[in-house]
């Protein structure tokens, strides 16, 4: 992000792919782990942390690439959950906008984590409310879907989230 | 098995095929399964897509470890997402079996093992593609599709370093095993499970950011993103193995289309 408006760094390609596969990593871990009608995915702290540490940009491309290269490995393509799990990594992002990446105080700790929390939410029902309109059941695309995947992504990004970026902090000094 | 998935040096017909061409193969593949509901064709689909596994030369012992737990997955969630929906399909249904407020439909049932099929139709056009085709032929690729070359890179990226850091993962988790973590019966409840995953999850993580650091620092030196466009060391061209199956496929796709607007309107229910 420069003074003249966006541009992307080298280092922010970078991290979006390095970002994106290890998602893909960690998603593949719990993949055949259901919950409801989904997978359980604490791999979504990689996402809400990429976002929190290198911004909603970052987050975001992270968040929809590597969710779509889980997706392409197992043979599925669901693009509604990319775009999804991308304002996941977006909105965890935002707090970055402020801080551009320093956390030093308990309060930006505890935006990250709520962040996290509201950015799995509005990502899984955005992903849940598009599954309704291209006519997916109410029922099966909210209650089975939508919301057990929400509340895993939330408890999975509050709990990770800060340690992951408190771990980053200490890297980031020595 | 995280690193069963990766590219596979060879020299198939489907190694061949220009990147765009395997591109639009599983696009067809997804079109074609996603607008039938109709188990007969989708089995035809699954066929012709199983043939590519030969046709590209894929280890089948590598594929065979995966379609086993990948067909209980899709099994299991198929018919926990839709077979206790009894009108899912539509109206008329016929309750086969019902336990207070839980109602199973023949229709439903039928669903369920077509959107399992729909799923196992595509997973062998995707896997193929993971495994002929090279990272770096992927993003030029991209960029001939007119995506803007710094998104493709991050594919590049992603695709190049995905069975290094399946790698990684299986390192730094043994090596947590050997100083006597917990991985795989964590105590303390869901927090406690939680909490065991950071041994793995931290040393990756920075890891990669380091290496992120690295990469991008040799990429500036050599001037990455410095003009708009930019040229590529590979070169894709059609060749007319490409024109034919694009074809063929194209085709398929138009076909499903036509069938699923004036013959197989509604869901197959072999009764």
């Amino acid at each position: 992000m420069g003074k003249n408006g966006f541009r992307l760094s080298t280092l922010d390609v970078v991290l979006m792919g390095l970002g994106a596969a290890m998602y893909a990593v960690f998603a593949a871990v719990t993949y055949f782990i259901p919950i409801a009608g989904m997978s359980l995915r604490p791999a979504i702290a990689i996402v809400t942390f990429f976002g929190a540490a290198f911004g909603p940009h970052v987050g975001f491309v992270a968040g929809a690439i590597g969710n779509l290269l889980c997706d392409f490995t197992w043979g599925e393509f669901w693009w509604e959950w990319d775009v999804g799990v991308g304002i996941i990594g977006l909105i965890s992002g935002l707090w970055w906008l402020k801080n551009k990446g320093n956390y030093e105080k308990g309060i930006d700790y505890a935006m990250a984590a709520i962040l996290s929390v509201i950015g799995s939410f509005v990502g899984c029902f955005f992903a849940g409310f598009v599954d309704v309109a291209m006519g997916v059941p109410f029922e099966v695309a909210i209650y089975a879907w939508a919301f057990p995947g929400a509340a895993s992504d939330a408890i999975f990004g509050l709990i990770l989230t800060p340690a992951l970026l408190k771990a980053y902090q200490a890297f980031k000094l020595r | 098995m995280l690193v069963s998935f990766k590219y596979i040096h060879g020299d198939s017909l489907i190694h061949r095929l220009d990147v765009r061409t395997k591109l639009f193969m599983v696009f067809a593949y997804l079109v074609m399964a996603l607008s039938l509901l109709d188990m007969r064709v989708l089995a035809i689909l699954f066929v012709s897509s199983a043939m590519l596994w030969p046709l590209a030369k894929t280890p089948m012992k590598e594929v065979g470890k995966l379609l086993i737990p990948m067909l209980i997955f899709i099994a299991f969630f198929s018919f926990a997402t839709n077979a206790f929906y009894p009108g899912i399909a539509g109206k008329p249904y016929h309750i086969v079996y019902q336990w207070g407020w839980i109602k199973i439909s023949l229709e439903a049932l039928i669903y369920s093992a077509t959107v399992a099929l729909r799923y196992l139709a595509i997973f062998p056009a995707a896997t193929v593609f993971i495994m002929t085709t090279h990272p770096t032929k992927m993003s030029v690729a991209l960029a001939k599709l007119k995506i803007p070359y710094k998104l493709a890179y991050v594919m590049n990226i992603a695709l190049r370093y995905l069975p290094t850091l399946a790698l990684d993962y299986e390192i730094i988790k043994n090596a947590q095993r050997a100083r006597g973590f917990e991985m795989d019966r964590p105590q303390g409840g869901l927090v406690g499970r939680l909490k065991a995953a950071l041994p793995v999850m931290i040393p990756m993580v920075m890891d990669s950011i380091n290496r992120a650091e690295l990469i991008a620092d040799a990429m500036d030196l050599r001037c990455f993103g410095v003009y708009k466009d930019r040229t590529w060391y590979h070169d894709l061209k059609f060749t007319k193995t490409d024109y034919i199956v694009c074809t063929i496929l194209l085709i398929g796709v138009i076909t499903c289309i036509l069938l699923r607007l004036f013959v197989l309107k509604r869901l197959w229910v072999p009764v």
